[in-house]
């Protein structure tokens, strides 16, 4: 499980956010950069509750269609 | 002229010929002119179409026909909601430019078609994204129970406006508590109808899977008919439920005697100690101790805020491509963070859900209502800079994990030692609003709340409803 958690000391997010932000279109402008940084930060914190969650196969989140 | 405080009041009192739509319409405007200067909830005021329709409606007294049971009730809506003619600005800069809309919002006409009188639209954090009502653009909204503090967000200023006296009746909406939290923070009754019972066409989404509209009011009665006339199936919104409605009026707070009523373990989330006791006097009040346990509560908090956090970024992500500097700073890098975040977090959190919904619906096998706090803490000092950008954040993880399934949801304002307002959230299973509203009026009844009348009359019989709001002096 330790794959998921983040060390905000740790380099990877800041090139990550640049990559995926340009895969997005979106360019991150310096200014704003820290404080994304920290919410992307408590973001992937929130993941890793999801990730390391035992869900059984079955669960999904199932959309409905009717006639 | 000093008009009644609740809407059932004011629209008996109309039906009863005893005032006009139009003088109702001329007091709102003029109270709500010098006293939102300090409070900044309205955005925009609509007083021409405000006086055509209370004419509309003393037309209609006037040839003896039913304007319905909102007769001359003023009324406002959070700014996300369509209103013809006007942009929908959903508290952003954006879309201060965009065309006018069309027509009103579902919940909207249906308010309209039984009588209600739009007088304008109200402050929010931009598009919903917040809990603080603060907002770069169109300014912060402040608390009317003590100007010094935040009213809750996103909808604010709905709350804020009904707690002022401005209108007896505003809607909000709620993602993750967004109608709740600033009911309670105001003191005023707030409800989030089960997902998909109101209608939610020609409002701004913020998470469309997570999305609820519903009303604020200042006492039950006022509350529960908002909901009746709102409730109902809506080809216009695609998650709209086809179930039957279900009138909460006729009957109000009579049967509760059978109702099976448990409080949330304090383990639910830390509060502070004001918040439990107001939680503490309902469970004395309707002699329960059951005490339950909900499971995996940070996760389905986790789970709500990344569901929000995705719909919400990729509903916006052209404008952050293109203009991400016209986005408010308290949104925005949330709103970028957000559209970089791995499709595995989503698709989990929308896995977990499903699982978490089943496993609270079967803790209401055994129970009719669950009791909580609304908040974990008082209304939040707005500093220099507004609130404090630790608390913002923090102000959900009571409402957060109920509106993640879908369950109706209400906040009561409790009256307690405290001298400011404390909220109690009452919880039940899908399509129960009736027994929230039930359980709010027998509550009501025994003057727990800060009612629009602070207590009941002695005489009260359950020959009428009429006891549970304000008659006022007219």
């Amino acid at each position: 499980m330790s794959a998921f958690r983040f060390d905000m000391s740790d380099s990877l997010p800041e090139e990550y956010l640049e990559f995926a932000a340009s895969l997005s279109g979106l360019s991150i402008d310096p200014s704003y950069r820290r404080e994304v940084l920290r919410h992307f930060a408590r973001l992937l914190a929130l993941r890793t509750l999801m990730l390391e969650f035992p869900l059984p196969e079955q669960v999904e989140p199932a959309p409905i269609f009717h006639a | 002229m000093r008009f009644p405080l609740s809407a059932v009041a004011i629209s008996s009192a109309i039906h009863r010929r005893e005032i006009r739509a139009r003088d109702v319409v001329a007091d709102t405007l003029e109270r709500l002119g010098t006293g939102d200067t300090i409070l900044n909830c309205f955005t925009t005021v609509v007083t021409e179409l405000a006086f055509a329709d209370a004419d509309a409606i003393d037309r209609a007294i006037d040839s003896g026909r039913d304007p319905g049971p909102l007769a001359g009730v003023p009324f406002a809506v959070k700014n996300l909601y369509s209103v013809a003619g006007f942009p929908t600005l959903a508290g952003a800069k954006i879309n201060k430019g965009k065309p006018p809309a069309v027509r009103d919002a579902a919940a909207i006409r249906s308010l309209k078609a039984a009588g209600a009188i739009l007088v304008g639209m109200l402050n929010m954090d931009e598009y919903a994204f917040g809990w603080t009502t603060e907002n770069s653009h169109y300014g912060g909204t402040r608390n009317p129970r003590d100007p010094t503090r935040t009213p809750g967000g996103s909808s604010g200023a709905s709350a804020a406006a009904v707690a002022a006296g401005f209108v007896p009746l505003a809607l909000g909406s709620d993602t993750n508590g967004s109608i709740r939290l600033p009911a309670a923070f105001c003191g005023v009754f707030g409800l989030k109808p089960t997902f998909g019972r109101v209608s939610r066409s020609g409002t701004v989404l913020l998470a469309s899977s997570l999305d609820h509209v519903g009303p604020i009011a200042g006492c039950v009665l006022d509350l529960a008919t908002a909901y009746d006339v709102l409730q109902g199936w809506d080809p216009d919104d695609p998650v709209s439920s086809s179930t039957d409605v279900d009138p909460t009026v006729p009957g109000i707070g009579r049967d509760v005697k059978n109702l099976r009523v448990a409080v949330v373990a304090e383990e639910f989330g830390d509060a502070v100690p004001e918040a439990w006791s107001a939680v503490e006097t309902i469970a004395i009040t309707l002699d329960t101790r059951q005490r339950i346990r909900l499971p995996e509560t940070d996760r389905a908090r986790a789970a709500a805020a990344l569901i929000t956090a995705s719909e919400a970024a990729a509903f916006h992500l052209e404008d952050l491509q293109r203009r991400p500097g016209d986005f408010d700073p308290l949104t925005r890098d949330r709103l970028l963070a957000s559209a970089l975040l791995p499709a595995t977090a989503y698709i989990q959190a929308q896995r977990f859900r499903a699982w978490y919904r089943s496993e609270i619906l079967r803790l209401f096998h055994d129970i009719d209502v669950l009791v909580t706090p609304t908040a974990p803490c008082l209304p939040p000092v707005l500093g220099p800079s507004g609130v404090d950008a630790a608390t913002r954040l923090r102000l959900g993880p009571f409402t957060q994990p109920f509106s993640l399934i879908g369950l109706p949801a209400i906040s009561l304002p409790v009256k307690t030692s405290s001298p400011l307002p404390l909220g109690v959230q009452l919880v039940a299973a899908p399509f129960r609003e009736r027994v929230l509203l039930d359980l709010a009026a027998h509550l009501e009844m025994n003057g727990l709340l800060m009612s629009s009348s602070s207590s009941p009359p002695e005489q009260a019989t359950h020959s009428s409803t009429e006891w549970l709001c304000d008659q006022g002096p007219i």
